[in-house]
């Protein structure tokens, strides 16, 4: 009897420690996530195309960096964010999640085919990311009202915990490109992964915002994801992000990011400045909390006025007997 | 003129009746309408702070928000319509009443009163809805919310006839209450058990609870109603049919009914 009981005592104990230890090694992040379970809503509120085709490139408008309608001013995006848990993930999943474009995913059922998939890719790079992950639906820009169904539906997206390891996926990420370029079946397929450079990274980061958000304090986690994978074009500014960027003329793309780390506006601008294209963001809560304001005043103000009425007829009746 | 002035006066008691009804029950009015808003707070704020997730999608959230509101209104209606006439005879009130008013003008106007504030908070429940989903969604979805809301209505109106049926003939609105809430709890369900077992292809269109899931079935944006129900047509046919012969059976037991 006394056995049993320091066994399950045992158990109990190392179960408490080992709570703590993966406690102890998830807090090992200086950084914190403020992703909120909500709605954001982002619009297009500017967009002088001429000067966009002298400026960034004529044959490529909004919507080819941003997707559905963003060449449309008034278009609307909805990013719906449903949850978010910490966990830690593998290598490929990283990859999968992070850095393949649609391309890559579309061939990526052949690089398997040939043994270098999932498996490969964990057993040559073994590092393991903690994350946030989070769940949500995206709808893409319309200028017609949001369908019910949205464009991307229960997707999955995760922010690292530490911005230093963007460096290890990167560089892990484009030495497992170099092995599949440098495959003789995939040349002959005419298979190829794209070297990612820091800035080609942040840029997919930047034109597939509802994919990517970042983690707090975010000037902090902006810097050191930027200085440490080498971009040379980006520099931060509390919680802007500007990128130099070359066209048809040099012009900059200016992203604020908000407290919960997800692009609250984007900018472009030209090089003396002017902005010549622009989407602003807006969160339908803040509506929500005005109407529950007004609301709760009404009913504060008339059980107010139920007890001065009360109090005043219970005033006028003690007079009476006076 | 003169048949105005007839109208006036058969209708005036019957909306003297109806303000009385009013002020009496308005504390069970604001109590359930602050149930309705708790329920809703409970469903999404709490929920994200237990499980930091929320349902899937917006017609998920309308669903699970108004799964809960069903059993609000199961209780709602048993103590609104279950004191419509039993308590007429159980407080002795009736004595002082029934020699001065007709009997069918003292249901008509307490049950239009019971009725408006259950539907009242049915109003408040689905605005709030809307609220709390374009809080966590935005732009609510319509189509779908109105439908159902109707339905809600009509399910009202057809257990607050039954309702008032138990009452016409029953002597204790606590009997009543515990009689309806156990019928649609469990009664309902336990009969349709049984039903389907017996009848696999039949639907049982006759009870409250099966009628009680249209309500909630047609909130989802993705529900075919064929694959269910025989069509709405029928659903809201059987529950007029429940309407008229549950509050014409009322009516005559109560003129019948004596002290």
């Amino acid at each position: 009897m006394k056995n049993t009981r320091k066994k399950i005592s045992f158990i109990i104990l190392f179960l408490f420690l080992n709570i703590y230890i993966i406690i102890f090694v998830k807090a090992n992040s200086n950084y914190s996530t403020g992703l909120e379970i909500g709605t954001q809503i982002c619009e297009v509120k500017y967009y002088d195309e001429e000067s966009w085709n002298n400026t960034v490139n004529p044959s490529m408008d909004p919507s080819y960096w941003l997707g559905g309608e963003a060449n449309i001013i008034g278009a609307r995006s909805k990013l719906t964010i449903e949850d978010w848990y910490s966990s830690d993930l593998i290598t490929s999943v990283i990859f999968a999640r992070f850095l393949y474009s649609n391309e890559t995913l579309s061939i990526f059922p052949i690089i398997r085919d040939h043994g270098y998939g999932e498996e490969f890719i964990n057993e040559n790079y073994t590092h393991y990311y903690f994350v946030w992950s989070y769940t949500f639906d995206y709808w893409s820009f319309t200028s017609r009202g949001f369908h019910i169904h949205p464009n991307f539906n229960f997707e999955t997206s995760v922010i690292l915990q530490d911005p230093l390891d963007f460096k290890q996926v990167l560089d892990d990420y484009n030495d497992y490109a170099g092995i599949i370029n440098i495959n003789a079946t995939f040349q002959s397929l005419n298979i190829s992964f794209p070297i990612l450079s820091g800035d080609l990274l942040v840029w997919r980061m930047l034109t597939n915002c509802f994919r990517y958000t970042m983690g707090n304090p975010i000037k902090e986690y902006l810097t050191t994801f930027t200085n440490n994978i080498g971009c040379n074009n980006v520099t931060i500014q509390d919680n802007t992000l500007i990128f130099q960027r070359c066209g048809v003329k040099n012009y900059t793309v200016e992203v604020i990011y908000n407290p919960q780390g997800i692009i609250e506006t984007f900018k472009v601008k030209n090089s003396e400045g002017d902005v010549i294209y622009e989407i602003a963001s807006f969160y339908p809560k803040t509506v929500f909390f005005i109407i529950l304001g007004i609301m709760s005043i009404c009913v504060l103000g008339l059980i107010t006025l139920f007890i001065i009425k009360k109090l005043s007829f219970k005033i006028n009746l003690l007079k009476n007997k006076k | 003129m003169k048949s105005l002035n007839n109208i006036y006066f058969r209708i005036k008691p019957v909306y003297h009746i109806f303000l009385f009804e009013l002020t009496l029950q308005v504390k069970k009015f604001i109590i359930f309408s602050g149930i309705a808003f708790l329920q809703l707070f409970l469903n999404s704020y709490i929920r994200i702070l237990l499980m930091k997730a929320l349902p899937t999608s917006l017609d998920l959230f309308y669903y699970d928000g108004t799964n809960y509101f069903v059993l609000i209104i199961n209780i709602a209606v048993s103590l609104f319509f279950s004191g419509i006439i039993c308590s007429e005879y159980k407080d002795k009130t009736g004595l002082v009443i029934l020699p001065l008013i007709d009997k069918n003008k003292l249901v008509i106007g307490k049950y239009i009163a019971n009725l408006l504030l259950v539907i009242g908070i049915t109003i408040i429940h689905f605005s709030l809805l809307i609220l709390f989903g374009y809080n966590f969604y935005g732009e609510p979805i319509f189509n779908t919310w109105i439908l159902s809301f109707w339905v809600v209505i009509l399910y009202i109106i057809t257990l607050g006839s039954i309702v008032t049926f138990f009452s016409s003939f029953m002597s204790s609105s606590t009997l009543i209450i515990v009689l309806i809430l156990g019928l649609t709890f469990i009664g309902f369900d336990f009969i349709d058990g049984l039903f389907i077992s017996l009848f696999s292809d039949l639907k049982p269109i006759y009870s409250l609870s099966y009628l009680s899931k249209l309500i909630l079935d047609i909130i989802l944006i993705d529900f075919d109603i064929s694959q269910k129900y025989i069509s709405i047509g029928a659903i809201l046919i059987i529950m007029l049919i429940y309407i008229i012969i549950f509050f014409i059976l009322a009516l005559v037991l109560f003129k019948r009914r004596e002290f």
